[in-house]
């Protein structure tokens, strides 16, 4: 960078300091949270018109489109209770890899998998689900885009259709029957829906079965109030023995 | 210290030409730096996801002009700067020195963990206190490691505009690293 230049009374040792520090505090009091995470890489690869010819990457919101088209093979798996319409993405070998028999495993997972780099790909025994799944009641389609498993935590990425913000509810992560309540919810508003990520802990490795659940849903659907008490239940994966 | 995104980027030997491809690539390697700048500017959550979106957006249509050529960090920050810009002239909005709402967390109030966060992080304490000009400048230099040449770039200024910013910001700041108060 700079050599010869006032540097302001600073030494060499303390303007190193400085950079230093000021990564350090940044990134804890300012950044802390913030991620590039993958509801925000999926809509810019929506908006960017990609997907279909993406390098490495089907994203996750094909999986969407195809159910929202009703073009979405139906699976033989269902976790979701009695009532809602399940419609999980099609299979892929890669359902048989994961050791999820008839799970909703897309073909990104595995062309995303070994690629992934950062924190992320360093957590032991990382499974990297998009699923596609979704579940309809009253009218409300909540859908599961992608999922990340570690023994640590599990995040999970969803949309709401036609919801926008701001609306209040509830998300909880069935595992193995027992249901658990997020942590960390973040949400927002994007073309015309809402996209958000939850994230559980502690993880969900190993599992049997794995849903999404949402209750107590409040807002506005395409326009119009919408208050409903759900719940919604979105089949992840269900190991059969 | 932890190294962060910005300090190691998944950058390619070589970048694609494919613009698709690209994009893959720049969000590989400045996803995260992109978000926090758009965060430093914007100081919104919500607003700076959008913006990181629309600076990802004009770099991909951007791609057969630019080609890999240069700094694709520079390149793609400076969008980022300008997109963020842009949105505060939009809304007629003034850099404040304060960072009400950055990282938004479920639970509690979001203002109050911002500032609990804040207390004990006296560099970036002072930091925020310069005033926007030096600020902006000190951040892009020292947090997300511009040069000069690029710095004078997004700022649409002079280089020697920058190194003086610097020179300025390095002076108030040396009293924080030193233990006492700023000057």
């Amino acid at each position: 960078m700079m050599d010869r230049e006032d540097r302001g009374g600073l030494t060499e040792a303390r303007e190193r300091e400085l950079r230093r520090r000021l990564k350090e505090e940044a990134d804890a009091a300012l950044f802390s949270g913030l991620a590039f995470d993958a509801p925000l890489r999926a809509e810019i690869r929506r908006r960017a018109g990609l997907g279909r010819s993406g390098r490495r990457r089907v994203p996750s919101w094909l999986g969407w489109a195809a159910v929202t088209a009703g073009a979405a093979a139906v699976l033989a798996f269902a976790v979701a209770e009695r009532g809602p319409l399940t419609q999980p993405a099609r299979p892929t070998p890669m359902a048989a890899e994961a050791g999820l028999p008839e799970a909703a495993v897309s073909n990104r997972a595995a062309a995303a998998a070994p690629a992934r780099g950062g924190p992320e790909a360093d957590r032991a025994r990382a499974e990297h689900l998009a699923v596609g799944a979704s579940t309809t009641v009253d009218g409300l389609t909540l859908t599961v885009d992608d999922i990340l498993l570690t023994e640590r935590e599990t995040r999970v990425a969803f949309r709401i259709a036609g919801a926008r913000a701001p609306a209040s509810f509830d998300l909880f992560l069935v595992v193995d029957g027992e249901r658990r309540a997020s942590l960390d919810l973040r949400y927002r508003e994007t073309g015309g829906e809402i996209a958000g990520e939850a994230v559980f802990k502690p993880g969900s490795l190993p599992a049997r079965s794995l849903a999404l659940e949402m209750r107590g849903f409040s807002g506005r659907i395409e326009g119009r109030p919408v208050a409903a008490a759900g719940p919604w239940r979105v089949g992840i994966f269900e190991k059969s023995r | 210290m932890e190294p962060t995104a910005a300090d190691h980027p998944r950058e390619p030997e070589r970048w694609p030409e494919d613009p698709g491809a690209a994009l893959e690539a720049l969000m590989d390697a400045y996803g995260t730096a992109v978000l926090r700048l758009a965060a430093f500017y914007l100081r919104d959550r919500a607003r700076a996801e959008d913006a990181a979106q629309e600076a990802f957006l004009r770099a991909f249509r951007g791609w057969a002009a630019f080609k890999g050529r240069g700094s694709a960090k520079g390149w793609l920050l400076r969008i980022t700067a300008n997109v963020c810009r842009d949105e505060l002239r939009r809304r007629r909005e003034e850099p404040v020195n304060r960072f009400p709402e950055v990282a938004v967390e479920s639970g509690g109030d979001p203002e109050e963990a911002a500032i609990a966060r804040l207390e004990g992080a006296r560099v970036l304490g002072h930091v925020l206190a310069l005033p926007a000009e030096l600020r902006e400048t000190i951040f892009l230099y020292y947090y997300f490691d511009l040069g000069t040449v690029e710095i004078a770039r997004t700022l649409g200024c002079a280089e020697g505009t920058v190194r003086s910013r610097l020179a300025r910001g390095r002076r108030h700041l040396k009293g924080a690293l030193e233990g006492g108060r700023a000057r």
